[in-house]
């Protein structure tokens, strides 16, 4: 709301107050101050007005602000009401008083059309609406000054002799003021004639029945549209006005019949205008204001104050809100403009907000202690610092993002589906991310194209899916790095389970949604399905223009076991040396490092304390289709120092049975 | 002289000879001339007769220390000129060796730490709640009905099932939370939002809020005041940062206020960075309204509270001077190696 510092100045009196001052003081008051600027010899403040300060979208509201803030006295135009009884031959038909109770219509005959006053034009530009002529300035003047939008309808392009105002019906259409023509969806109120709509309620006129230069006589309309249905309606049309702006936040229902009075006056000395006598109306509001009790004591342990009486009196009163005191109860009479205030708590924010925020003291609450029912701050907070300690950076991009570049990793007959916003704010990110990876893959890809090529990223966060019809909401952490092998995927990914203490299993199937077949990993925690790992497929790596290799895995956090994240049990380590023996063995090249660990594992007696590969070799010198993998066993026992012949004798079982369950045999020397 | 005499002049002598040797050859010299054979150390060592025989080990021990200090004092220089001299081996230790930076969290991680670690040290839990919402927790039960102005405040993304949309607020977390918890709530609610933006330096459809709610039988707007003000202090390490409230309006507080802190550039005085105000908005706050309790079947004779909302990235450009909310999503990483 623009607010020209001269135009206020008619209201009230704010000669020696500086306007950065002044806006400081409104600011404070909750009418906060967007901009103070210079416009030709006037100053003007831009108010951003909060969407419960109707009242303050007018000259008038603002100077009532600045009048209780300075307590100095506020003066409004006088305005001449005119007869109640009335000359005028049209009447008026309202059929949806639900969603407009007060129409009010006057009638103005002899009008020249020409330019408004010199003053009147700077005025309403300073305001950033543009003077068009006399008539139409002029219910815009009084709409900035008063608050209350205003229509005027060239009254020779109204057939018949009575103005309707009614639901549009579906499919109804109607070329409008702006030059569109736009289609009602039913429901949205019109003013129209016999012959169909001649304006939208409350937010834009016809193209048809508007003021031009050519009119003699005209119908001013003032009204009460019900705030709800100039939403709806300006929803439905998309379509905003400074009306509908107003009307939508709702306007002085004491204040219709003034605002129309006041623009007829300022027709009556312009154009050579001649009102007729009285207007025609339709009241069905009975409008009274609003009365509300209040409890001193929840007044002030609201606010945390000792507020007296006298004081809740004077700021009450500073706004012109009527105050009579029963008891610890008081009751205020809340003035027509201040549609926002309408229950005991709105009145307690009043008090507050004349009273200061800032002469509340501040002070701290009693710390409790005992929430019991919601989680550690991070719980998974060691596996993105495991993350860390291999060199993965944090980033952190949008969960929306481009179907294009992913729908073909989700085939027509998968049971996931995309979920796709309905009104998406660009193509590129029109479905919520199934999955972290594309973005991290974008993320490669705009350092890499900045010559920062080998970088490793994680993220946290959630990713969506639709299954069976239903939203599915799941917090993941995925990882991703350029160049490295299968191996740099995997062993990520046990690191972060470790630093999780996880207890899981992996799996290698042939094929995957984002991966590689045959370099993909799954895996499991207590038997359900909680993440993949491996090589990126290429086609996928080629929708985000990158080449070399990339490798990578996510994890599904609600599937770790959180309780298992901090649980440690102490176990005691033999006391006895251990024994080693290396095995060097022969294999048939298809048999995998699993096969034979499983065969040592379930042979090895319980001495056999642990097995790691040291060493793997291909050679041809080995005969065809074979490998050799060397093992080092740990012997070692609780109870006793084990004897080299026990151990030997361990080993050779180990060997029998590889032999004859994989035909694995030692390599000879 | 007397013997004392003799033994100070030489204690601070030797150390200067020492340090001016410029060669082996020369602290060589030095050894002689004071541990050597006939150095001025023995010649002390000769004087000790005249001593009675009660002074005399005392006199040896102070000289045998002073012996093996000057001892050690040329082998230290002597090693100093060995080093030089063995060409073959020259260690440089200014070598950068086997080194790679710890990568860093993204910052609005980071600021969402230090979020959380003030309010847990200010006693708040942490509670989360869907991105995905229904329209009733995220509008209706925290008093923002259809077709009121308040909705308009939000540009929403929604999904095709009837119903559901992006949270354009991590406000709602607090409806579910009151609606599956009894009072009194104690609690922050860090997340994700969406609103329907084109980005641009200041605005992104995802962005990120933390949420906050402290209701119990009298908390009330003093102690919004006092628990808010402590966070800025904290927040932006000085007990200079000043705050102040102002009035304003949420569909959801009642009185509603918005928080400022003096701006860190011009100290309050005015600056572009301030849009010339002296102070910068950095969060939303007010008494929960009633209509909000009413919906969650929060007894507003017995409860009353606050509720409070920030928005992450601002606080992040705020407190590290980021120019551009852009930057946070690129994720450049001559961006992210600098948190």
């Amino acid at each position: 709301m623009k607010v020209p510092l001269k135009w206020l100045s008619e209201y009230v009196d704010i000669s020696g107050i500086d306007p950065l001052e002044l806006s400081d003081m409104l600011t404070m008051r909750g009418l906060e101050v967007d901009s103070v600027e210079e416009v030709g010899l006037d100053t003007v403040i831009d108010i951003e007005l909060t969407p419960n300060r109707g009242d303050c979208a007018s000259l008038i509201g603002v100077a009532r602000e600045v009048s209780a803030i300075l307590n100095r006295e506020i003066k409004l135009p006088e305005v001449n009401i005119g007869s109640k009884k009335t000359d005028m031959a049209t009447k008026i038909d309202v059929k949806c008083a639900d969603k407009c109770p007060v129409y009010h219509l006057r009638n103005v005959k002899n009008i020249t059309i020409g330019p408004s006053w010199e003053w009147m034009k700077e005025r309403l530009r300073a305001c950033s609406v543009r003077p068009l002529n006399n008539i139409i300035d002029i219910t815009n003047y009084v709409m900035l000054e008063t608050g209350q939008p205003l229509h005027a309808f060239d009254a020779d392009k109204i057939s018949g002799d009575t103005v309707i105002v009614r639901e549009a019906r579906p499919g109804e259409t109607l070329l409008m003021l702006d030059g569109e023509e736009r289609t009602f969806n039913g429901g949205e109120v019109v003013i129209a004639d016999k012959n169909g709509p001649i304006a939208v309620g409350g937010i834009i006129g016809a193209k048809d029945s508007a003021v031009s230069g050519k009119t003699t006589e005209i119908l001013v309309e003032s009204a009460y549209f019900v705030p709800q249905s100039i939403s709806m309606a300006e929803r439905n049309l998309k379509v905003k006005t400074e009306a509908s702006y107003r009307f939508a936040r709702e306007i002085d229902k004491g204040g219709i019949l003034y605002a129309l009075n006041r623009a007829i006056n300022l027709m009556k000395e312009t154009a050579g205008a001649t009102p007729v006598k009285g207007r025609i109306s339709h009241d069905s509001l009975n409008f009274k204001e609003n009365k509300i009790r209040v409890n001193i004591n929840k007044l002030n342990s609201i606010l945390g104050t000792s507020i007296s009486k006298d004081n809740i009196k004077k700021n009450l009163l500073d706004i012109d809100f009527d105050i009579e005191f029963s008891g610890e109860n008081f009751e205020v009479r809340v003035p027509s403009y201040r549609n926002d205030v309408r229950r005991p708590v709105d009145v307690i924010e009043e008090v507050a907000r004349i009273y200061g925020y800032d002469r509340i003291e501040s002070k701290l609450p009693e710390l409790k202690v005992g929430i019991g029912y919601f989680e550690p701050i991070d719980p998974f907070l060691e596996g993105e610092n495991s993350l860390r300690a291999r060199g993965y950076w944090e980033s952190l991009t949008h969960t929306l993002t481009d179907s294009d570049k992913i729908v073909e990793l989700y085939g027509t007959g998968s049971e996931e589906k995309l979920i796709h916003l309905k009104n998406p704010v660009s193509l590129d990110m029109d479905i919520l991310r199934p999955t972290i990876l594309p973005g991290l893959l974008e993320v490669s890809s705009y350092n890499a194209n900045r010559k920062s090529r080998y970088l490793k990223f994680f993220e946290r966060g959630p990713v969506f899916i639709e299954k069976d019809g239903e939203y599915f909401e799941e917090h993941n952490i995925a990882y991703l790095s350029a160049g490295g092998d299968f191996f740099e995927a995997k062993n990520t990914m046990k690191t972060m389970l470790e630093s999780l203490n996880q207890n899981y299993e992996l799996e290698y199937p042939g094929s995957s949604a984002y991966f590689k077949g045959g370099r993909c990993g799954v895996l499991t925690i207590e038997g359900e399905f909680s993440g993949e790992f491996g090589i990126i497929k290429e086609n996928l790596c080629k929708n985000y223009k990158l080449e070399d290799p990339y490798t990578g895995g996510y994890l599904i956090l609600d599937k770790v076991v959180k309780e298992k994240i901090r649980e440690r049990v102490f176990k005691n380590w033999s006391t006895y040396p251990a024994i080693y023996r290396d095995l060097s063995l022969i294999s048939p090249i298809k048999l995998t490092h699993k096969d034979i660990y499983g065969i040592i594992k379930s042979e090895g007696k319980k001495e056999l304390k642990n097995v790691e590969v040291v060493d793997s070799y291909r050679g041809e010198n080995l005969g065809p289709g074979r490998k050799s993998i060397t093992y080092s066993l740990e012997f070692n026992s609780d109870e006793e120092m084990l004897s080299s012949e026990y151990v030997d004798s361990a080993v050779k079982d180990i060997l029998n049975e590889l032999e004859n369950k994989l035909g694995v045999t030692l390599r000879p020397k | 002289m007397s013997l004392n005499e003799k033994y100070e002049k030489i204690s601070a002598a030797y150390l200067q000879d020492i340090k001016e040797a410029g060669t082996l050859q020369d602290v060589e010299e030095v050894r002689v001339k004071y541990i050597g054979r006939s150095g001025e150390v023995n010649k002390i060592f000769k004087e000790l007769g005249i001593l009675s025989p009660e002074e005399r080990p005392a006199w040896g021990k102070k000289l045998n220390i002073l012996k093996s200090d000057i001892t050690k004092s040329v082998e230290d220089k002597k090693e100093q000129f060995s080093q030089k001299d063995e060409k073959e081996d020259i260690f440089d230790p200014t070598m950068p060796g086997n080194y790679s930076r710890f990568p860093s969290i993204h910052p609005v991680t980071g600021i969402l730490r230090e979020i959380k670690d003030i309010f847990s040290s200010l006693g708040f839990g942490v509670a989360y709640g869907p991105e995905i919402e229904s329209s009733y927790h995220n509008f209706t039960a925290l008093n923002i009905p259809e077709d009121h102005v308040a909705r308009e405040m939000h540009d929403t993304f929604y999904l095709n099932q009837e119903d559901k949309l992006l949270r354009t607020h991590t406000s709602p977390v607090q409806v579910r939370v009151m609606e599956n918890n009894d009072p009194p709530y104690n609690i922050i609610v860090p997340g994700k939002c969406y609103r329907r933006d084109t980005i641009d330096a200041s605005h992104s459809p995802v962005f990120h809020q933390v949420e906050g709610l402290m209701v119990d039988k009298n908390i009330n707007f003093a102690d919004l005041k006092g628990v808010l003000a402590e966070f800025a202090k904290l927040f932006f390490k000085g007990s200079d940062v000043k705050t102040r409230f102002r009035p304003s309006y949420f569909p959801f507080t009642e009185p509603s206020a918005e928080m400022d802190i003096s701006c860190r550039i011009c100290q309050g005085k005015g600056c572009s960075s301030c849009s010339q105000k002296g102070w910068l908005e950095i969060l939303g706050a007010g008494m929960v309204d009633p209509e909000v309790f009413k919906h969650c079947n929060v007894d507003t004779e017995k409860w009353q509270g606050f509720a409070f909302g920030m928005g992450v990235e601002r606080l992040a450009m705020l407190k590290y001077g980021i120019s551009d909310m852009r930057f946070f999503y690129l994720n450049d990483i001559r961006f992210l190696e600098q948190f």
